[in-house]
């Protein structure tokens, strides 16, 4: 298990939290293109390509905006978690004196 | 007045709103694409020791790189579009100048052509008149005859075609770039770790012991495979249930499938869950979807409304179980002929019981034979399995967005788990003879179909337990395919085989959802059922056929009904079912006798052909009705010897 940490809270929080932003655009490009269709034409037609197209690009897009989204929420999480476990030493620290001077 | 040349290829408008959308959505992915490569240095920066950062960012710069690569792709599509919209606009253009060309040089011509190769002097005056009439409007068309602007109407058809084709190739080239390795699935997708919309999913099955630490890093294809070579682990899976899980997930909606709801009398509870569970579902990623499937087997394999990708997922799990229980079984059999057999001539052990065991053997081996082939493929696609019920579907072929038609079969008498994936090689030649990716056929087997024709077949009763679970299996079809090809128009055949069609009869008593219904080779339409009047169809333009070949022995029984015995009316005599001639083989030789009631598909076959029409929606051949031949014991009806006629499936 690695033992050294170098993180910078407020900017890991930042950093998560404008990742996980980047899942909005790719979700609604999913959406919209994934709604792509056009009638049969004429004699000839791409409309089954384009079809295959729009459900290969919009899966590939829902993934993108899915990955967007836990990486930038878990990149804050773990922004958020070293800053609780400092807080939560330094308290407990905080306490210490306090029994002895009670003592 | 109607043009004389009709445009060629698809609606300008209709491509330049995809072309658009697609640039459109281009731009604002490169701008994101920027804004993430962005976010690389300061994610960095900000966490520049420790395993979490190193193991973030380098997830982060992966998803960057595959970001880069997606405006390029939906530009490649935007522009082939835009090129193929202009040749479009211009044949649409070239097509007006025919049409308006064609009329004003087709009367001149006619007239002209009126004089006949002989003019008399009287009408020489006349014959010139036109002539000159021909040539100036040739003068200021630019054509001189009909036959030019026939050629150049065949000219931009070549031309638009060229450029349809052109386009096609740019969009197929894009999206191959992108393609996993089942159809309209991104190999990004395939590539993701399972966890992340579902990672609390996972991090909990971890933490309670039903996977191991290392299903947080793997991909849905690697759990699936995992899963293949730990049956233990898969058993853990079986025997679990949902439980409550977090609010809002999915798990607490599976578990919620279960629990007592309280609803407004008169409410289709079955019809809404199917509706709720597939909404859900289809919110997933397909990734996802096989993960939910693969966590939850028991639940998800058989869930009405549950993605087929789901189904499946679950039900590979479900056959590797089945399997190792099924290896136990052969295992435990062997040894017991085996222990028969060593001893020897012996007279508390009759050749009677060891044939027994040895027939049970064979029946076991089977079986497992089914399943190991199952294990090996997992491209299959299984979305009905119940081990115990001998409950089996198997799709062939794939439901896309190109999907024109879906076919669901049920084979009849003798058919068993053992047996059916021969059924179901049969019937995917349905998929081979239509265009490539527009049927796909559905074997199904939702439970135990009788074994042997004298008592089980004649009985109503594997036909009343099974009609209904078809009924509701072909509402799970219509919501899969709706889901699947966005919003479809694809059309949905319900055919039964034999024994199937019974079956195919009663599920039509409890409401069938069915564009068109084939009964081929069937004993009747459905015990107690007199006439189509009986039937609760869910599309009341559903058409129905039936076939039965000529001296096939089926014929004997159609009709019969008593009580529990027998499958009600004759389905080839049924008003409102069209009956299909059975034809000849590929040989000349007709379908007929009493190998024909497996021969009809055989494919190149008449039968074969017409069940390909129907499921296809395209040109069956009707019989002609049959003749009354009197005879000593009385009038008996017999095949005509008229032609068939060809009746266009609407």
């Amino acid at each position: 298990m690695p033992t050294e940490y170098q993180v910078d809270v407020r900017a890991t929080r930042a950093t998560g939290a404008s990742l996980a932003r980047l899942a909005e655009p790719a979700g609604s490009a999913a959406g919209e293109i994934g709604g792509l269709r056009i009638s049969l034409g004429s004699g000839v037609s791409v409309a089954d390509e384009l079809a295959a197209f729009a459900s290969v690009w919009a899966d590939d897009l829902r993934a993108v905006g899915a990955s967007f989204e836990y990486l930038g929420t878990a990149v804050a999480a773990a922004g958020t978690a070293y800053e609780s476990t400092d807080a939560a030493a330094a308290a407990a620290y905080a306490r210490l004196p306090l029994r002895r001077t009670a003592i | 007045m109607t043009a004389r040349y009709a445009y060629v290829g698809d609606d300008p408008a209709g491509i330049a709103a995809a072309a658009t959308v697609l640039e459109h959505r281009a731009r604002d992915l490169a701008a994101n694409a920027s804004s993430a490569s962005g976010e690389l240095p300061r994610l960095r920066e900000a966490w520049t020791v420790g395993s979490a950062g190193d193991r973030a960012y380098a997830v982060a710069t992966q998803l960057s790189a595959h970001l880069d690569t997606i405006a390029p792709g939906l530009r490649a599509g935007s522009d082939a579009l835009a090129e193929y919209r202009e040749e479009l606009v211009l044949g649409c253009s070239r097509v007006d100048q025919l049409n308006s060309a064609h009329r004003v040089i087709a009367p001149l011509e006619s007239l002209v052509r009126s004089f006949g190769d002989w003019i008399d002097e009287s009408r020489s005056a006349a014959y010139d008149r036109a002539v000159t009439e021909l040539r100036v409007a040739a003068s200021a068309t630019g054509y001189g005859s009909l036959w030019e602007i026939e050629g150049d109407y065949r000219a931009v058809t070549q031309r638009i075609t060229s450029a349809c084709e052109v386009c096609e190739a740019a969009l197929r080239r894009s999206r191959t770039a992108a393609q996993g390795r089942a159809p309209g699935r991104s190999s990004f997708a395939g590539m993701l770790p399972m966890g992340l919309q579902t990672g609390p999913l996972i991090d909990g099955f971890i933490s309670r012991g039903l996977l191991p630490p290392e299903a947080a890093t793997m991909t849905a294809d690697e759990l699936l495979t995992y899963l293949k070579d730990h049956p233990d682990v898969a058993r853990n899976l079986v025997d679990n249930n949902p439980g409550r899980g977090q609010p809002g997930s999915v798990e607490a909606f599976l578990h919620s499938l279960g629990q007592p709801t309280i609803s407004a009398p008169g409410t289709d509870i079955a019809a809404l869950q199917r509706e709720q569970t597939s909404a859900l579902f289809h919110t997933l990623t397909p990734q996802e979807q096989a993960v939910v499937g693969m966590l939850f087997p028991s639940e998800v394999g058989n869930l009405s409304g549950a993605s087929f990708v789901a189904r499946d997922a679950a039900n590979y799990v479900n056959v590797v179980v089945a399997r190792e229980d099924q290896a136990g079984v052969v295992a435990d059999l062997e040894k017991k002929v085996a222990d028969l057999r060593s001893m020897g001539p012996y007279p508390g052990v009759p050749a009677s019981l060891i044939a027994s065991y040895e027939s049970q053997l064979a029946d076991a081996r089977a079986l497992l034979g089914t399943y190991d082939r199952l294990v090996a493929e997992p491209d299959r696609q299984i979305v009905v399995f119940d081990a115990a019920r001998g409950a089996f579907a198997e799709v062939s072929g794939t439901i896309s967005p190109t999907t024109r038609n879906v076919g669901v079969i049920c084979p009849g008498t003798t058919t068993n788990m053992g047996t059916i994936l021969g059924n179901v090689k049969t019937y995917s030649s349905f998929v081979k003879a239509a265009e490539p990716g527009q049927l796909a056929m559905i074997t199904w087997m939702g439970g135990g179909l009788p074994q042997s024709i004298v008592p089980e077949a004649m009985s109503d009763s594997y036909s009343r337990d099974l009609g209904p679970l078809l009924a509701s299996f072909s509402k799970d079809v219509r919501l899969e395919t709706a889901a699947l090809t966005g919003g479809s128009t694809a059309h949905l055949t319900v055919a039964g085989h034999s024994y199937g069609g019974a079956v195919v009869g009663i599920a039509e008593t409890y409401g069938l959802d069915a564009d068109r219904v084939m009964y081929v080779e069937s004993p009747g339409m459905g015990n107690d059922v007199s006439s189509t009047s009986d039937y609760r169809p869910v599309n009341p333009d559903v058409r129905r056929y039936s076939m039965t070949a000529p001296g096939d022995p089926i014929a004997l029984v159609q009709g019969a009904d008593v009580l529990g015995y027998g499958h009600g009316g004759d389905p080839d005599h049924m008003a409102g079912v069209t009956r299909l001639a059975t034809g000849n083989y590929k040989d000349g030789t007709p379908v007929a006798g009493p190998s024909a009631h497996g021969g009809v598909f055989t494919p190149g076959s008449g039968s074969w052909d017409n069940m390909v029409q129907v499921f296809t929606g395209g040109t069956v051949q009707v019989r002609p009705p049959d003749t009354v031949m009197n005879t000593q014991y009385g009038p008996v009806m017999v095949p005509s010897s008229a032609p068939s006629t060809p009746l266009d499936i609407p």
